[in-house]
């Protein structure tokens, strides 16, 4: 039975001595009736039962789920999208996301912004005009490529959506892990911090501080790895947001420290900290995995929002959020203006969502049931 | 009688009476339906209603409302509204003392909307109180020739020497002649205010006072809103035709658009989305009796402010002439849509006293441009990082990101910082919280007079350290003291000097890059009628209280 819930000792399906004719669906293994499962030898043995092992029950479960596979694939591809075809596409365009193209083409006769598949010239320092392209055409008043503007605005969010996850995750399971497992006057600390965090109204608190520390933080871009102004919403985000997943996994350690294993590993001589690395943490690469892809969509909102109201990245740095805040204003002769960042962002943070809600039914053993 | 003539010559040596800004079009109805609630929009809260610390065009649209005054802006269009005139003064003062003393007569019949007449004691506490240090008053310069202000100012007097009531007369002494004494009194730092008002003293404004004219403000909540109601006794000859001017504060000018189109809001003062101009043109027609969009002319300016008390552009004059061969005007003026503007290089706007076109800066960029811009900033960048300020709402943000670029193309990295309208500038006129390299900035005359441009936004001696309109903080000693020089003049040899000034200053050493000088352009509901526009008054827009609902 401690096979079950100790993944890494997950049976080795090669090895007949370790196969055990165990039901399917219960715990981290089930058994796999391949074509040898039902043979029974001439000596009246059975033979060829193989068992599967944790991850692989897992990615099962997981490739059942068809929503939660589409989701997976289109966070891969916006990866590839933003962090290798946003550039690719600059370089094919022959301009940047930040140029305003209003010396030719950027604008139509109206003044209003070039709508899709429109040819710009661009001015070279010789005076020549060259001829582009704008696929979706001008983002607004200043005749940037509303395109190019999208796909480095995926860039903002997936830094920025990540990046406040990994620190939330990380700090999370700090706190979480220390709060679960050594209980007491820490627990009782960490707890009441827990507490105190979650009172703030967050979003005020947010929009507060983006405006206050955020201008001085706003330069930290890591040689021009990051959007100006990325790391201050991931430093802001990650450390107001780390009391949810700090309760998650503080609850999770709890229950878990009482299991027999960890018993085991004390009557061995094992310390507190090698107990809590190598049979608490291993436990919690579930929840991590779950929480982390649903944090990731929520940060993405976020960001957007805070964007909207002008507090997240730096002018010019193009996001989904200040994209959203510049359409309205076009909204009767440019609508498209509005969907373009709107879909992006209903896309992503869905997309998110379903692989998080298909990862979380894959990991709790009660839902394949 | 020849003092009062004098009076008279005082206000022609001021442009007042030559002012062509308000180009007269049809002739509005002053006259119309009474009652009813005249329903206003603000994209953002005003700095303060109080009227010795208000300086926030928005909030001049509502105190040219409340305010009465010893001189006004009569409520009429084209050149009979750019005249001032006497409103509570019985007529023109009479000047003496070789135009030092103007002795004005008040007119009885006058009261605040608490019931307390207005007596010659209402300007003179107007006067004290702004000259009260403990206000920080961005009023105060324009006290500064009035005889005995300064001691006040620097905390040395408790009230105005200069200043004397006498029953029914205020007396005004001046230290020196200033030909645009009487304009500045149609300012709403001057207004009248009632013996409680007086003796509030707070640099954070009052918002619950008793007014004069023919509204009073009956409710403010910050950020929120601002009524006004009918002065119940007023007794003047200014139209109150609507019971109530309702300003709902916040929104952002698409949303101000629907509003106005659905008639829910009467005017979105904060503006209309830009694209949205031209279609209203053509479907409304420009500038029609009591139409729907009117246009008209101001003496305003839109710039760039180098801060030259900063490490970047001070004693910098090469990167500020770079800047000003780096912005795109012309792409500035676009981004604000039909009608919004004329691109300007130069100081006073067109209609201004002095005004005298010269051609020292480009408006409009091209290659070659950006190359001598280049060349300019090529040594002078001191580490090309900076700074730059501007307003967080309608097109400013969009505004903002192109002056960002073109400061970029000569070298210059500048970082946005987005603000409130009435922060930006009540920051920027602290020199402690003046943490900018660049602001956009935006002035519309008080009076139409150079002094108020020239004098009051360039003149090193104006910079305090409470609040003054010197946003480049630019402070040249030549200048000032031909500034001093030119403000004293009368008629045509005042324009003369003030046209060298800006050449002058632009040629040598400028401390803008001036962008655009705007239009005043409205957009009503078809609920309204009534429509008044009189830039003279230092207001844009409609006069509010002679709008009326259909």
């Amino acid at each position: 039975m401690a096979n079950f819930t100790n993944p890494h000792s997950p049976v080795d399906i090669d090895d007949p001595s370790a196969q055990t004719p165990i039901l399917a669906g219960d715990g981290g293994l089930s058994v796999r009736l391949d074509e040898t499962a039902s043979d029974i030898g001439d000596d009246g043995t059975q033979s060829g039962v193989a068992a599967r092992g944790y991850w692989e029950g897992i990615w099962n479960r997981v490739k059942r789920d068809k929503l939660a596979l589409v989701g997976g694939a289109f966070i891969i591809v916006l990866f590839i999208v933003a962090f290798a075809g946003a550039p690719l596409a600059a370089k094919m365009l022959g301009h940047g996301p930040n140029e305003p193209f209003l010396v030719s083409g950027g604008l139509d006769s109206e003044g209003l912004p070039a709508g899709p598949w429109t040819t710009v010239g661009k001015l070279t320092e010789s005076g020549d005009l060259v001829e582009q392209k704008f696929i979706l055409g001008s983002d607004s008043t200043l005749a940037r490529d509303e395109f190019l503007r999208i796909l480095y605005g995926a860039q903002v969010s997936l830094e920025v959506g990540v990046g406040a996850t990994f620190l939330v995750i990380v700090l999370g399971v700090l706190f979480g892990a220390i709060a679960g497992f050594y209980g007491g006057w820490s627990d009782t600390l960490i707890s009441r911090a827990i507490e105190i965090t979650m009172a703030f109204p967050y979003l005020l608190f947010v929009i507060a501080l983006s405006g206050t520390i955020g201008p001085s933080l706003n330069n930290i871009t890591f040689g021009g790895v990051l959007g100006e102004g990325v790391m201050t919403l991931v430093l802001i985000f990650g450390l107001l947001g780390w009391f949810y997943t700090a309760r998650v996994f503080r609850s999770i350690v709890l229950s878990l420290r009482e299991k027999e294993f960890v018993e085991a590993a004390r009557m061995v001589g094992a310390s507190n900290s090698r107990i809590i690395r190598s049979h608490i943490l291993p436990h919690l690469v579930g929840p991590i995995i779950v929480l982390a892809t649903l944090s990731v969509a929520a940060f993405i909102l976020a960001e957007a929002g805070l964007s909207f109201l002008g507090l997240g990245v730096q002018l010019p740095t193009a996001s989904w959020g200040s994209l959203l805040a510049q359409a309205p204003q076009y909204y009767t002769q440019r609508p498209l203006l509005m969907v373009w960042p709107g879909l992006a962002l209903i896309m992503t943070t869905l997309a998110f969502n379903l692989l998080g809600d298909g990862l979380r039914d894959a990991f709790d053993p009660r839902a394949s049931r | 009688m020849g003092v009062r003539r004098t009076a008279l010559l005082a206000l022609a040596a001021t442009g007042v009476l030559s002012l062509g800004v308000a180009s007269a079009t049809a002739a509005p109805s002053a006259k119309g339906a009474k009652g009813g609630t005249i329903v206003v929009e603000f994209s953002s809260d005003v700095d303060y209603i109080d009227p010795q610390l208000s300086y926030y065009g928005e909030t001049w649209k509502l105190e040219q409302a409340a305010a009465c005054k010893l001189m006004n802006f009569p409520d009429k269009e084209g050149a009979a509204g750019a005249i001032a005139t006497p409103e509570v003064a019985a007529g023109l003062p009479i000047i003496s003392n070789s135009g030092k003393t103007y002795t004005f007569t008040i007119k009885p019949g006058f009261k605040f909307s608490n019931g307390q007449a207005v007596t010659a004691r209402s300007f003179s506490d107007a006067i004290n109180r702004l000259a009260n240090p403990k206000m920080q008053s961005q009023g105060i310069p324009f006290l500064d020739v009035v005889a005995g202000a300064q001691a006040v100012i620097d905390g040395k007097a408790s009230s105005v020497s200069g200043v004397k009531v006498a029953g029914n007369k205020l007396a005004v002494t001046l230290t020196k002649p200033a030909p645009d004494f009487l304009a500045r009194l149609t300012m709403n730092f001057f207004a009248g205010i009632d013996t409680k008002l007086a003796s509030q003293i707070d640099a954070n404004g009052i918002n619950d006072y008793a007014s004069c004219g023919p509204y009073y403000f009956s409710a403010r909540t910050p950020n929120r809103s601002i009524t006004l109601k009918r002065n119940p006794n007023y007794k003047g000859s200014r139209a109150a035709n609507a019971d109530v001017i309702q300003v709902n504060i916040g929104n952002d000018v698409d949303v101000e658009f629907q509003n106005t189109q659905s008639g829910t809001t009467d005017y979105p003062s904060g503006g209309i989305p830009p694209t949205e101009w031209k279609g209203l043109v053509e479907k409304y027609g420009l500038n029609k009796k009591d139409g729907r969009v009117q246009v008209r002319s101001l003496l305003d300016i839109r710039y760039v402010a180098m801060n030259h008390q900063r490490a970047l552009f001070k004693d910098n004059p090469k990167l500020d002439k770079a800047v000003n061969w780096a912005v795109d005007r012309q792409a500035f003026s676009a981004q604000g849509g039909y009608l919004y503007g004329k691109r300007t290089g130069q100081i006073l706007p067109p209609g201004m006293l002095g005004y005298k076109q010269v051609g020292i800066y480009p408006i409009k960029v091209t290659s070659g441009t950006v190359k001598t811009a280049k060349k300019l900033a090529d040594g002078n960048l001191r580490g090309g990082k900076a700074v730059m300020w501007s307003s967080n709402r309608g097109v400013a943000p969009l505004q903002a990101q192109l002056i960002q670029y073109n400061l970029k193309q000569m070298g210059l990295d500048a970082e946005i910082k987005l603000l409130p309208r009435a922060t930006q500038f009540t920051e920027a006129g602290n020199a402690k919280t003046a943490t900018y390299d660049l602001t956009i900035e935006r002035w519309g005359a008080d009076y139409a007079d150079p002094y108020d441009f020239l004098n009051i936004l360039l003149d090193g001696n104006q910079i305090t350290n409470s609040q003054h309109n010197n946003y480049s903080y630019f402070n040249v000693a030549k200048y000032n003291k031909q500034m001093l020089a030119a403000s004293l003049l009368v008629g045509p040899s005042r324009g003369t000097a003030y046209a060298k000034l800006d050449k002058d200053i632009m040629a040598a050493s400028p401390p803008w890059a001036p962008l655009v000088n705007s239009n005043d352009r409205t957009f009503l509901s078809n609920r309204v009628g009534c429509v008044v526009i009189n830039p003279a008054s230092g207001a844009a827009g409609p006069s509010l209280n002679v709008l009326c609902r259909k």
